[in-house]
C-alpha cells in the first residue's frame, strides 16, 4: 500500500517537472502543440489568419502562466482549455466581425480543400479523402460553437470526455449532451449525403 | 442505432459491428470512420505545413515578460516612496520639541500679536482715564460757595 502510494507520488511529480521543462521552452511547446491547436482553431474559426492569431495567444498565454500548471491534466488538455477559451472570448468581444468575417471567408475556407495535400495512393483515392474531408467540415459548420467544439476535441483530436469537459469548462454530462446532438447532426449530413 | 451507441464506435477503428441491427449501419459506421480519419489526416498535414512557416515566439515571448514586469516595478517603486516618504515624515514630526512650537512660529506673526497687545493696552488705558475725574465738582462751576462766603460776611458786618 505504502509502495503503490510513493510510486503514484513519483509518477505525478515526474509528470509534473516533464511538463514543466516543457513549458519552460517557448519554441519546444510551439513546435509540439501548435499544428494540433492550429488544426481545432482553424476548424472553429474557419480563418486562417484568425486561427494564427488565436494558436499563438494560446501558446504565449501558456508560457505566461506555466507557474500555474499542476499537472492535474495534460499540457494539451490544459492548453487546448486556453484555446477554447481564447476563441470564446474572440466570438464574446467581436461578435458581429468575428462572424461577418467568419461567413466572408466561408468561400476561402472551402478553398481549404485546396490546400488539403493528396495523400491518397492513387489518384482516385486522393479525391474521395479530400471529398470526405470537405464533407466532414462542411457537417461541422452546421454544428452549433459548443457541438462542434465537443465534435472536433472528440474524434479529430481524439480527447478523453474527462479531458473535454476540463477543456470547456463543463460537467461530462453536457458534453455528452452536445456530442450526441452533433453526432445526430453529422449523420444526418453525411448520411444524407451518401444516400 | 442511436447516436449514443453510433458515438461509442465512432472512434473505434476495428470495432465489433456484428452485434448491429442492419448493414446499412455498418457501411454507415465505417464510411463515417473513413471521412473523419480523411479529415483529420488532411487537416493535420495543412496545420503542420502552415506551423513550419511560422516565426519563432521566444522573442514575443520576452518583450511580454518585459510588458507583464512593468507594472510590477511600478507599483513597487510606488509602494516604495509611500513607505519612504512616511518615515521621513514620521521622523520629522518626533524631532519637533514642544517648547520650541514657539520658536518654530513664523517671525511675522510675532510683531503682529505684540502691536495687537499695546493697541488693546491703551485702548483700555484712555477708557480708564475717561473714567477716572481729577477736576473740582461741577457744583463748583456754579460759585455757590463764593455766594455763600458774601452772605456769611455781610451777616457778620450787621451784627458788628
Amino acid at each position: 500500500m505504502a509502495y503503490t502510494l510513493h510510486a503514484d507520488v513519483l509518477k505525478f511529480t515526474t509528470k509534473e517537472q516533464t511538463a514543466t521543462t516543457e513549458l519552460d521552452d517557448i519554441d519546444a511547446l510551439a513546435r509540439n502543440y501548435r499544428p494540433r491547436l492550429l488544426r481545432f482553431v482553424m476548424a472553429s474559426v474557419r480563418d486562417e489568419e484568425l486561427a494564427d492569431t488565436i494558436v499563438q495567444d494560446t501558446l504565449l498565454k501558456a508560457y505566461r502562466n506555466r507557474a500555474g500548471f499542476r499537472g492535474e491534466c495534460t499540457v494539451n488538455t490544459w492548453m487546448t482549455g486556453i484555446a477554447v477559451n481564447l476563441i470564446r472570448d474572440h466570438a464574446r468581444t467581436q461578435k458581429f466581425k468575428f462572424w461577418r468575417k467568419a461567413h466572408a471567408s466561408a468561400v476561402d475556407a472551402t478553398d481549404m480543400a485546396n490546400h488539403l495535400r493528396s495523400s491518397g495512393s492513387s489518384p482516385e483515392g486522393a479525391l474521395l479523402a479530400r471529398e470526405q474531408a470537405v464533407q466532414v467540415r462542411e457537417a461541422m459548420e452546421l454544428l452549433s460553437p459548443n457541438q462542434r467544439t465537443a465534435f472536433l476535441l472528440r474524434f479529430i483530436e481524439e480527447m478523453d470526455l474527462p479531458d473535454i469537459a476540463d477543456a470547456m469548462g463543463m460537467p461530462v454530462n453536457t458534453v455528452k449532451t452536445h456530442l450526441h446532438r452533433a453526432v445526430k447532426s453529422v449523420r444526418a449530413r453525411i448520411g444524407g449525403a451518401r444516400v | 442505432m442511436t447516436d449514443e451507441a453510433f458515438a461509442e464506435l465512432l472512434l473505434k477503428p476495428h470495432a465489433d459491428t456484428h452485434g448491429m441491427e442492419t448493414a446499412g449501419d455498418q457501411q454507415e459506421l465505417r464510411d463515417l470512420q473513413a471521412a473523419l480519419g480523411s479529415y483529420r489526416r488532411e487537416t493535420l498535414h495543412w496545420a503542420e505545413r502552415r506551423s513550419a512557416g511560422q516565426p519563432s515566439l521566444a522573442d514575443k515571448a520576452r518583450a511580454q515578460q518585459r510588458w507583464n514586469a512593468l507594472p510590477q516595478w511600478a507599483l513597487a517603486t510606488v509602494a516604495l516612496v509611500t513607505i519612504v516618504g512616511g518615515v521621513v515624515h514620521l521622523a520629522s514630526d518626533r524631532a519637533v520639541e514642544p517648547t520650541s512650537i514657539a520658536a518654530t512660529l513664523p517671525a511675522a506673526e510675532q510683531p503682529a500679536a505684540t502691536d495687537d497687545v499695546a493697541a488693546d493696552n491703551h485702548l483700555l488705558s484712555s477708557i480708564d482715564a475717561e473714567l477716572s475725574y481729577h477736576g473740582g465738582s461741577p457744583v463748583d462751576g456754579l460759585r455757590l460757595r463764593d455766594a455763600g462766603s458774601a452772605e456769611r460776611t455781610e451777616v457778620a458786618g450787621a451784627t458788628d
